[in-house]
């Protein structure tokens, strides 16, 4: 009969661990999706890899230079990146769920000037996220706040 | 030593580990963009979209700031006091000094842009002859310093509209501003402006301004145009009458540019009424020069930068007067002490920590 007992609790245990493991896998992927910048000017399809997110831009409001080639990451440090097309780039890298909606451990990369900053996103609600990129302690930032957008059906 | 040992160490691991966050990403997924083209904005649609504070191509903003101000050697003439037995003095001098400047954060969002600065500024003179006019022994002592605290308010009204503000009260004067701050050296400017962002590339505000620049308290209609040309090489940074300058992008991290700025303030001379045995009360010093110059601003490392500036520095106005009143540019009250500068070469070097 103890035998019986033991084995049920270790079951009810498992079963709440995994209950709880999920439910914090299904709290922490609310952040996937599609969203835009503050400005318009870029959309970010953010997605899972692992434990942890990454942020690929999807679609710019201005795609081409004015010459009409496709934009690259020509301000990038790493001469090897610098051909690459922006479209599609991942700009936001390594975020870990850290309870309470808020995402930290990343980096936002910005193509403008080529910088990398550390980065914490904040579930706002479930459509609105902010995103602070900052350098070194989060005072030295600015805090950009995205909307979630969805796909129209075609 | 130890600790920066630790820090490079800890450097290194730091960007080991972000390039193994790089290396393990999953392939990018075969995907049309094209589908991202039609979207719409989820739960409120009614968002409203604010315009940011800078524009592509334009120069960083600087959160801390450490320079050296050194001026090659020019002739001075101290002017004579009138009603006084002190005649003028010539003399050659060398001006130079440390600039200390913070910018920092303290509301950063898509609404709001606060921060708060600080500065802190000094010119050292020193003669090549012993002087024993009242007023060179006052800048060979203790020379002119500055100190500040200022602000910037950006208030984005939407996509194409916005607010700049930035008050600022400074002490100057020629006595030891970390000992003592009086009142009688105390300077309170600000600037307002309202500003259209037409597009990513291009900003533009008109304000006034009450500003100590030419010396003395002015009030001015201002005009701030930033703006990049969209092969993102050539662009203008304005903030008329103040400063303009044209500037090259060699590329996002490396800035060339040439144009001026007015520096000016007003200084408090408590010691030189005292080198003079109190004769003269209530001495003010009314000092602007206009700086043409050459300038290199460029990242050493990340989002650490280098400016490098050399320039000509051509003097407006250097005069004292005694007390504090409103001066006109067509005035033609003499001042207690009128002095003579010549035009001289200067260079300019700071090291910088720039904001995203």
């Amino acid at each position: 009969m103890s035998h019986f007992k033991t084995i049920f609790l270790a079951f009810t245990l498992l079963f709440s661990t995994f209950n709880y493991a999920q439910t914090a896998t299904n709290e922490a992927d609310k952040i996937t999706g599609v969203w835009e910048s503050g400005n318009g000017k870029a959309r970010i399809k953010i997605t899972k890899y692992g434990e942890k997110f990454l942020g690929r831009i999807v679609w710019l409001k201005e795609p081409k230079y004015a010459d009409g080639t496709v934009k690259v990451d020509k301000n990038n440090p790493d001469e090897k990146e610098r051909t690459k097309p922006l479209l599609g780039y991942p700009i936001l890298l390594g975020f870990e769920y850290q309870g309470k909606d808020t995402y930290k451990n990343g980096t936002i990369y910005d193509p403008e000037n080529g910088s990398t900053y550390n980065c914490e996103i904040k579930l706002i609600d479930e459509n609105t996220m902010e995103v602070r990129g900052y350098i070194g302690i989060s005072l030295l930032g600015r805090t950009d706040t995205w909307k979630r957008i969805v796909v129209k059906a075609k | 030593m130890k600790y920066s040992l630790v820090s490079i160490l800890f450097t290194l691991i730091t960007l080991q580990l972000q390039a193994q966050v790089k290396d393990s990403l999953p392939p990018i997924e075969q995907e049309d963009f094209s589908i991202y083209e039609n979207v719409e904005v989820a739960g409120n649609a009614n968002t409203i979209k604010y315009c940011t504070s800078k524009i592509l191509g334009g120069s960083p903003s600087r959160i801390f700031s450490i320079g050296y101000d050194y001026q090659l050697p020019y002739s001075f003439t101290a002017g004579q006091l009138i009603n006084r037995a002190i005649a003028e003095e010539k003399s050659n001098v060398t001006a130079q000094g440390l600039r200390i400047s913070a910018n920092v954060p303290i509301i950063s969002n898509t609404k709001w842009l606060i921060s708060l600065g600080a500065n802190y500024w000094q010119t050292n003179y020193d003669y090549s002859s012993s002087v024993i006019h009242p007023l060179n022994a006052a800048l060979n002592h203790s020379g002119l310093n500055t100190m500040g605290v200022n602000s910037t308010l950006f208030k984005p009204l939407n996509g194409k509209h916005f607010i700049l503000a930035q008050p600022s009260f400074d002490w100057s004067g020629n006595f030891d501003l970390f000992k003592t701050l009086p009142d009688q050296s105390l300077r309170v400017s600000a600037t307002v402006l309202f500003g259209w962002k037409k597009h990513d590339r291009s900003m533009f505000a008109v304000g006034v301004t009450r500003t100590f620049r030419a010396g003395q308290v002015n009030y001015l209609p201002v005009i701030l145009y930033n703006y990049t040309y969209p092969n993102r090489k050539w662009g203008y940074e304005i903030l008329f009458p103040a400063r303009a300058h044209v500037r090259y992008n060699l590329n996002a991290r490396n800035l060339l540019f040439v144009g001026y700025e007015l520096e000016g303030a007003n200084y408090f001379l408590p010691k030189l009424n005292a080198i003079t045995g109190n004769e003269l009360t209530d001495a003010y010093l009314r000092r602007s020069e206009l700086r043409f110059r050459l300038n290199y601003d460029f990242s050493i490392y990340n989002f650490l930068w280098l400016s490098v500036q050399a320039g000509l520095r051509l003097n407006y106005v250097y005069n004292v007067d005694q007390g504090e009143f409103f001066r006109s540019i067509t005035s033609d009250r003499p001042y207690m002490i009128e002095n003579k500068m010549g035009i001289t070469p200067y260079f300019n070097v700071s090291l910088n920590l720039v904001s995203p």
